[in-house]
């Protein structure tokens, strides 16, 4: 997929105490695993957030980046976002328009193409978005 | 195409609706609305969060939707995800488990027909063969864009099927095996992520080469290569390349007799750039004796905004031609 709302759509930034929320949308037609997620990267006005410093989090469980390739039994339904957290030292506040890139590596679990080589998707949007209140649909 | 045949639309031309919140009940509401039916394939992992396990409420809503909308459950996509866990690919055992519950929800819902990835390793194809048959479900593997005759996962599934003579297990075949221009939507997509027209260009020339597929891909994205979004530019090139494919109708001919489901593959707004294709599609599969169903299938929510296409439009569009062609041809041969 390579259209504008592919990572983000218009009401992806949700006001956190902690910074940031965003929330994604898989960048893929279907339901896919955790596991697939092979990368996600975030930069917050054109500031690259350390990957290691957020957070992700999928109804009420919580992972770091790096975990999410264990989570081959964990599936991410179409329409439902995962929210990735980002630590901001002045959480911009409700309402607030703030530019944030996303790009999302997404690795196809049902095509192999060579050994430990799989079709992948990297999906990329860049919007500037105002900041919702609460949690994210 | 036999009176019997039935023209419809899989409901994964409406990806933007999904991914936007709607459910199964709704789109089959829009669906028979705008005239796209009857026949309707789904895509189990997008319509039903947790799909296999569909609860019995969801089920009886499906089931009632259908009825009360006088639409036919032709299809349903079913995945065998073997690489769930990175660099561990499944055992036979655990992708039968994975794909089994798959096959049993599509019984429940009615589905007569499932459609699956080609390229099942021999031994779970055997297997998975086998319990759908058990659960009187027909097992069908997409042939699309440049699979040809000879790829050696059709050889594997032609020969199980000749030597077991098992009418559970087929082809769902896909008119994209036969495209006769890459899609303006892809140069619509390339040209939003700064390819400049030199190179969307040469994406095209890099297609209309000669010879097989692979190479054609990799000197398209040579063009791409070393470009700022080389990393969307290359997937989405690939992508789109692979499945336009540009074997004719005839050279499938003698696989023809295992089809079991079909697909009318189209990407742009315009669905005249399809009339001939499709045609010559639904002439090969009347002509082969095929009586199942043909499904409009619209690819173009890859590629294009949502502001710049409409799903069900572009699909209603695509049905009534595709109404018109089989009309056409029933008048000729009757």
């Amino acid at each position: 997929m390579a259209t504008g709302d592919t990572v983000l759509t218009d009401d992806s930034l949700v006001h956190r105490p902690e910074g940031l929320g965003i929330a994604l949308t898989v960048p893929w037609y279907r339901s896919l695993w955790l596991s697939s997620v092979s990368d996600i990267a975030v930069a917050v006005e054109g500031r690259a957030i350390p990957t290691e410093d957020l957070r992700v989090e999928l109804g009420e469980r919580t992972f770091r980046v790096g975990e999410l390739a264990d989570q081959w039994d964990v599936l991410w339904f179409v329409q439902d976002r995962l929210l990735v957290v980002v630590p901001l030292a002045g959480p911009p506040a409700e309402g607030q328009q703030v530019d944030v890139e996303v790009t999302v590596d997404l690795r196809l679990p049902y095509m192999q193409i060579a050994p430990q080589k799989y079709v992948t998707n990297h999906a990329s949007n860049r919007r500037s978005l105002a900041v919702r209140a609460g949690a994210a649909r | 195409m036999s009176d019997m045949t039935q023209l419809g639309t899989t409901l994964f031309s409406l990806t933007p609706l999904w991914r936007g919140g709607a459910d199964a009940v709704e789109l089959l509401e829009q669906v028979a609305a705008a005239g796209c039916g009857p026949a309707v394939e789904l895509v189990g992992h997008q319509a039903w969060r947790g799909f296999p396990a569909v609860a019995p409420e969801d089920e009886r809503a499906f089931r009632d939707a259908v009825e009360r909308l006088q639409l036919v459950p032709v299809a349903l996509g079913v995945y065998t995800d073997l690489f769930r866990r990175p660099g561990r690919p499944m055992t036979v055992e655990q992708a039968f488990d994975d794909i089994a519950p798959q096959l049993a929800a599509a019984a429940r819902l009615g589905f007569p027909v499932v459609r699956a990835t080609l390229g099942m390793p021999p031994e779970l194809l055997g297997r998975v063969a086998a319990e759908a048959e058990r659960l009187g479900v027909v097992l069908t593997f997409e042939v699309q864009g440049a699979t040809t005759p000879g790829t050696p996962a059709v050889l594997e599934l032609v020969e199980l099927q000749r030597r077991t003579g098992t009418p559970f297990l087929g082809l769902t075949i896909d008119s994209s095996l036969s495209t006769p221009a890459l899609p303006a939507a892809l140069g619509t997509a390339l040209r939003r992520l700064g390819l400049a027209a030199p190179g969307v260009t040469a994406v095209h020339e890099a297609w209309l080469r000669g010879g097989p597929i692979g190479p054609r891909i990799g000197a398209a994205l040579a063009v791409v290569a070393g470009h700022p979004r080389e990393a969307e530019l290359a997937p989405l090139v690939a992508g789109v390349l692979g499945r336009c494919g540009r074997t004719e109708p005839e050279e499938w001919g003698e696989l023809l007799p295992l089809v079991r489901h079909a697909h009318a593959k189209f990407w742009d707004v315009d669905v005249e750039a399809v009339r001939r294709p499709h045609g010559a599609w639904l002439r090969a599969l009347s002509a082969a004796g095929y009586e199942g169903a043909v499904l409009s299938e619209w690819g173009g929510h890859e590629l294009l905004e949502r502001d710049e296409a409409d799903a069900l439009a572009v699909s209603a569009a695509h049905v009534a031609l595709l109404s018109e062609l089989a009309g056409a041809r029933t008048a000729v041969t009757a």
